[in-house]
């Protein structure tokens, strides 16, 4: 067992080193939230009700790292190997060596994770009490470890999987005590409450007999002992009941049915469907993988595909939940945690400019709206284009047209926008109702709209996972920060360069005055996404047309 | 039979000089001179390139199975997807009469759709009418063994029964020109033979197949096997 055990987890790093994506992300993650987003965090954590305490941020970055890494890490060891390890199990006749390997490698990764996380740390500000960093990391990294594995052995699309333990990661930090407050009820049962208070040295108060050290301890050794339990569940051999003894069992090999035996089913060749051989065959090359003139018209094809795209859509249900259930519960919490003062914020009203001071909880409902629905419409682009990649293009050597399988496409990809931006507005605008609706919502829908081509266009280059986190990336960076006016100052005037800013201001005017004064900043947002939508257009012919079109 | 022919070149910068092929004759189903195609490989500076096809030709005339044969590795699913025109040669012509009925070796398929919503779209993609279709789509599930599968999305699908709407959506249209890639690769004897029977029947009503095979254990249902060796194709 013990030769077993070792070989499984020594194959497992093995793989896990072998694939670029993994190396890229265990260097990059932790430079990114250590030395990037720490620093830059700490007028976010001000708004969202926490100390702003820098020395306690980047503590946390730490291990929001080893999180991360641990995480998806847990997640893609049991993903990426589920059938092979059945099959060794079955090999060995039980589950036992193979788990204890696989969870062997996941911790050694956790591990890793955790150094990866301390290292950049280390190098970005110092670490003052180094055992606890470490233990705390440890165990953060532990216990995300185990949530992945958890979720690998539940969800069975890798895709949805990986969102799920992203997601999870995304509130655990932003509704995090190390961001928002630690006293807030609500965000206590998040597994990483108390782990991340013991990191950055603040006790919370409410952690009861246990204390924040053992609650800590309970959740990472209360989701280690599911994980163990699941793996092993689902790697176990399957036992026949009543299974024969060795040397019992009889093998009666198929009897092939005569060839003479067999029927034809298909009408004869007269009486069956053909393509009608005095129409024209095309003389092109295009022409010859493009439909005749007796082809269905336009809007039958256009309309197949919009129908088929929509049927597939509508049928996964992990896609349609997190449309739903993230934008409203990640905006009624922001809602929630944001310390509620009043906050100045640059408006135009008349072609005059002002700042107003409005409620900061008002204005972290409204901003809020553009973030999610930004990250969502980018989901849904990269995961409608990569899912149907290969599929599309078989269609279009079928005789589809690239046009229309990209109209179809987008058809599919808009619907799901609009459900997505709706609810956010919705949610948002239950709390505190917009000055102009159909403002406030045009604005939205633009950075939504937006984002999901910036979805179609990452899709093809790096691949869903990919994508996943540069879209996460690209959204709390150009609409979570970029364009934030809740900043100190206003936002920044980097984020002048990026997409979502004319959608924004239109957005802001449409929160909080009550003309519209922004057609500059609509002329701009509009160009972005016809931008966007042309390179997507172009982009997409280029890899569904036929190679010698 | 009043067939146009298609030519098909690529644009690709500097490739060698192609003799142009003369137009190819209606009982020619499909031809291919010259095809080269390199593949490149790893990253830089480790980057190389792999040369797979090496002027490869190939020509099916109407009414004729090809087997195409070859080692792992030898190239066929690359030769075929450039005649079916998925992937582009670095150099070389093909000429096609008619449309072409692909089956990819890996079932391309769309995972939440069901099999008759597959016929549905690879049909209307054909240019086929409703009743057509539906005509069609009876005769391939009661050909091929998988009637009872019609509302199973792709997702709840043996990997055999996949294969069959794999092969399914290349038959559909009865296309003139059909173009196979181990598509018997999951199916169950009996099916095996439904296969060729099927083949059997298109080779009869004239139209050109080309099936795909690591090995050729019926050599007797082929009308010819070509072989696919150092990137060349070899009549054997």
């Amino acid at each position: 067992m013990n030769t077993m055990a070792t070989l499984v987890g020594r194959r497992a790093i093995i793989d896990y080193g072998r694939k670029p994506l993994n190396l890229v992300m265990l260097v990059a993650v932790p430079v990114v939230l250590v030395f990037v987003w720490g620093p830059s965090m700490a007028d976010f954590s001000k708004l969202l009700g926490g100390t702003g305490n820098r020395g306690q941020l980047e503590a946390a970055t730490a291990g929001w790292a080893a999180a991360a890494l641990a995480g998806l890490a847990g997640f893609f060891q049991v993903t990426g190997s589920r059938s092979a390890d059945r099959r060794l199990a079955a090999a060995v006749g039980r589950s036992g060596p193979v788990v204890a390997g696989r969870l062997g490698a996941s911790f050694g990764l956790a591990l890793v994770a955790a150094a990866g996380g301390l290292i950049a740390l280390a190098a970005r500000a110092g670490i003052t009490d180094p055992a606890r960093a470490v233990a705390a990391t440890v165990v953060i990294a532990i216990i995300y470890l185990s949530l992945g594995v958890l979720v690998a052995t539940v969800v069975r699309s890798e895709m949805n999987g990986a969102l799920l333990v992203t997601l999870a990661w995304v509130f655990d930090v932003f509704f995090g005590p190390a961001l928002g407050p630690a006293s807030t009820t609500m965000t206590r049962v998040f597994p990483l409450h108390f782990p991340t208070l013991v990191l950055i040295g603040q006790a919370s108060g409410h952690g009861g007999p246990l204390g924040d050290v053992g609650w800590s301890m309970a959740w990472a050794v209360g989701l280690s002992v599911l994980a163990v339990v699941r793996l092993s569940s689902m790697n176990r051999p399957a036992r026949a009941p009543g299974a024969l003894k060795a040397g019992a069992a009889t093998h009666r090999a198929p009897t092939p049915a005569p060839a003479s035996a067999l029927r034809p089913a298909i009408a004869p060749s007269s009486k069956r469907p053909s393509m009608p051989v005095n129409s024209p065959l095309d003389v092109a090359a295009t022409a010859r993988l493009a439909p005749s003139s007796d082809d269905a018209p336009v809007s039958a094809r256009l309309t197949a595909v919009l129908r088929a795209g929509m049927r597939e859509y509508r049928r996964n249900r992990v896609l349609w939940a997190i449309l739903v259930v993230v934008p409203a519960v990640f905006i009624a919490m922001a809602v929630l945690v944001t310390v509620d003062k009043p906050g100045p914020v640059a408006v135009v009203e008349g072609a005059r400019h002002f700042t107003a001071f409005l409620s900061e909880r008002r204005m972290h409902a409204a901003t809020m709206v553009p973030v999610t629905a930004a990250f969502l419409a980018g989901l849904t682009g990269l995961f409608v284009v990569t899912g149907s990649a290969a599929g599309d293009r078989r269609l279009v050597l079928a005789g589809m047209r690239p046009r229309e399988v990209l109209a179809g496409r987008l058809g599919v990809i808009t619907t799901a926008t609009v459900v997505a931006t709706a609810i956010a507005v919705a949610v948002s605008g239950v709390w505190y109702p917009p000055r102009q609706w159909l403002v406030f919502i045009g604005a939205n829908l633009l950075i939504a709209l937006t984002y999901a081509m910036i979805g179609t266009l990452i899709g093809p280059l790096t691949g869903r996972l990919g994508g996943l986190y540069l879209i996460l990336l690209l959204a709390f960076i150009d609409v979570g920060l970029g364009q934030n006016i809740m900043i100190p100052n206003g936002p920044p005037a980097w984020g002048a360069f990026l997409p979502a800013r004319g959608a924004s201001r239109v957005m802001i005017d449409g929160a909080f005055t009550a003309h519209f004064d922004q057609v500059g900043y609509l002329l701009l947002g509009l160009a972005w996404l016809a931008a966007f939508t042309t390179v997507t257009a172009v982009v997409f012919r280029r890899r569904t047309a036929a190679a010698r079109a | 039979m009043d067939k146009q022919t298609a030519l098909a070149t690529n644009d690709r910068p500097s490739p060698p000089p192609i003799t142009p092929v003369t137009p190819v004759q209606p009982a020619v189903g499909l031809e291919a001179k010259g095809i080269t195609k390199s593949y490149r490989r790893g990253v830089w500076p480790r980057h190389r390139q792999i040369p797979v096809l090496r002027g490869a030709d190939l020509m099916v005339g109407a009414g004729e199975v090809v087997g195409l044969v070859g080692e792992n590795g030898s190239g066929k699913s690359t030769f075929m997807k450039i005649l079916v025109g998925a992937l582009a040669p670095d150099s070389g012509q093909v000429q096609v009469s008619g449309r072409i009925g692909y089956c990819p070796q890996e079932p391309v398929l769309y995972e939440r759709l069901t099999c008759d919503e597959h016929l549905e779209l690879f049909g209307v993609a054909y240019g086929m009418d409703t009743q057509a279709i539906r005509v069609a789509a009876d005769g391939l599930y009661a050909t091929l063994g998988f009637d009872r599968w019609r509302a199973a999305r792709v997702e709840e699908l043996s990997g055999g029964t996949r294969a069959k709407l794999n092969l399914a959506l290349a038959l559909l249209a009865d296309p003139e020109v059909l173009l196979l890639d181990e598509p018997y690769a999951g199916f169950d004897w009996d099916t095996y033979l439904r296969f060729w029977d099927l083949t059997a029947e298109r080779r009869a009503a004239g139209r050109s197949v080309v099936v795909i095979s690591h090995f050729v254990t019926d050599q007797e249902r082929f009308d010819r096997l070509v072989e696919l060796r150092d990137g060349r194709t070899v009549s054997r």
